[in-house]
């Protein structure tokens, strides 16, 4: 008798307890996804900028390459270049969330070394050492949006990745180097700077 | 005195409560083992391992094994070094073992 009785109001209602489940499984899954998704992303992105800086430092370098009047003028081209290209006019990384410059040899672009490292400067001439002379970029990028897998973006070394650019062209002498060095042999060489 | 057996036997109203809570403590319990498990064996770290080792040195140096004059191990396997490790000085070199 039951089975052909016509369905009431209350036997229609869905079990009680179960109204809110998908809602929690959708956000528990949401926030897995999520975290996933923008890992991939926030790396996918990193990783363009990342070769973005590789060409920066080289176009630097480059700058720097070319002779000048003095090393100053030649370091200061390499700067110039590269703070048109890695900062904003403010002085800011363009792309911070992706990239941010540390350290450096200038407290005004950070990241950057221009002077060359401890290697070429401790063996003057040495040919072991003579190439490094060039522009350095380092910065350093997080890994996750999203708090994942216990790692959040302020929660140390594992959420953080520290990367850097270098870009070794050399230098060719300045004309004030050039001089001093005609100074020392004495016009046995004419050919000028 | 039938009645009020079969009511007994029905009341079990609190039955849900108790196995929620008790669930819910089981769960609690192996979520917390979970995250402390994720923190202490640094299980970010080692899913970010080929990153920021790997790739670190493949961006800088070209090379998964490649070291510079910064690491503390010295020069290996570096492009442009000249003595130290056999390995420096290379030009062209597969990442991938043969």
């Amino acid at each position: 008798m039951s089975a052909l009785r016509p369905k009431t109001e209350t036997s229609r209602k869905r079990p009680l307890g179960r109204t809110g489940q998908a809602t929690v499984e959708f956000v528990l899954t949401l926030v897995l996804f999520l975290g996933f998704a923008l890992f991939y992303i926030q790396n996918a992105l990193m990783m363009g900028w990342a070769n973005y800086i590789h060409y920066a430092t080289f176009m630097s370098a480059r700058a720097q390459l070319s002779a000048g009047p003095t090393p100053q003028d030649q370091a200061l081209r390499a700067k110039t270049v590269a703070t048109r290209m890695l900062k904003r006019e403010s002085g800011k990384d363009r792309f911070p969330s992706l990239g941010q410059g540390v350290d450096g040899d200038d407290p005004e672009v950070a990241g950057l070394f221009i002077e060359p490292p401890e290697q070429f400067t401790a063996a003057p001439g040495n040919p072991a050492f003579s190439w490094l002379e060039g522009v350095r970029y380092r910065f350093k990028t997080r890994l996750f949006r999203l708090p994942l897998l216990g790692a959040a973006p302020s929660r140390g070394p594992a959420s953080e990745l520290e990367l850097q650019s270098e870009s070794w062209l050399g230098r060719d002498p300045s004309d004030q180097e050039c001089m001093n060095y005609m100074k020392t042999v004495k016009g046995t060489l004419d050919n000028g700077c | 005195m039938r009645l009020k057996k079969i009511s007994r036997i029905a009341d079990r109203s609190g039955q849900s409560t108790i196995e929620l809570i008790l669930l819910l403590s089981a769960i609690s319990a192996f979520a917390l083992i979970i995250v402390q498990g994720l923190r202490k064996y640094d299980l970010a770290g080692v899913v970010t391992r080929p990153l920021t080792t790997g790739f670190k040195y493949t961006y800088q140096y070209g090379h998964p094994d490649a070291r510079g004059f910064d690491d503390p191990e010295g020069p290996k396997m570096h492009p442009r070094v000249v003595g130290g490790d056999p390995s420096n000085l290379r030009i062209f070199i597969n990442p991938r073992s043969q």
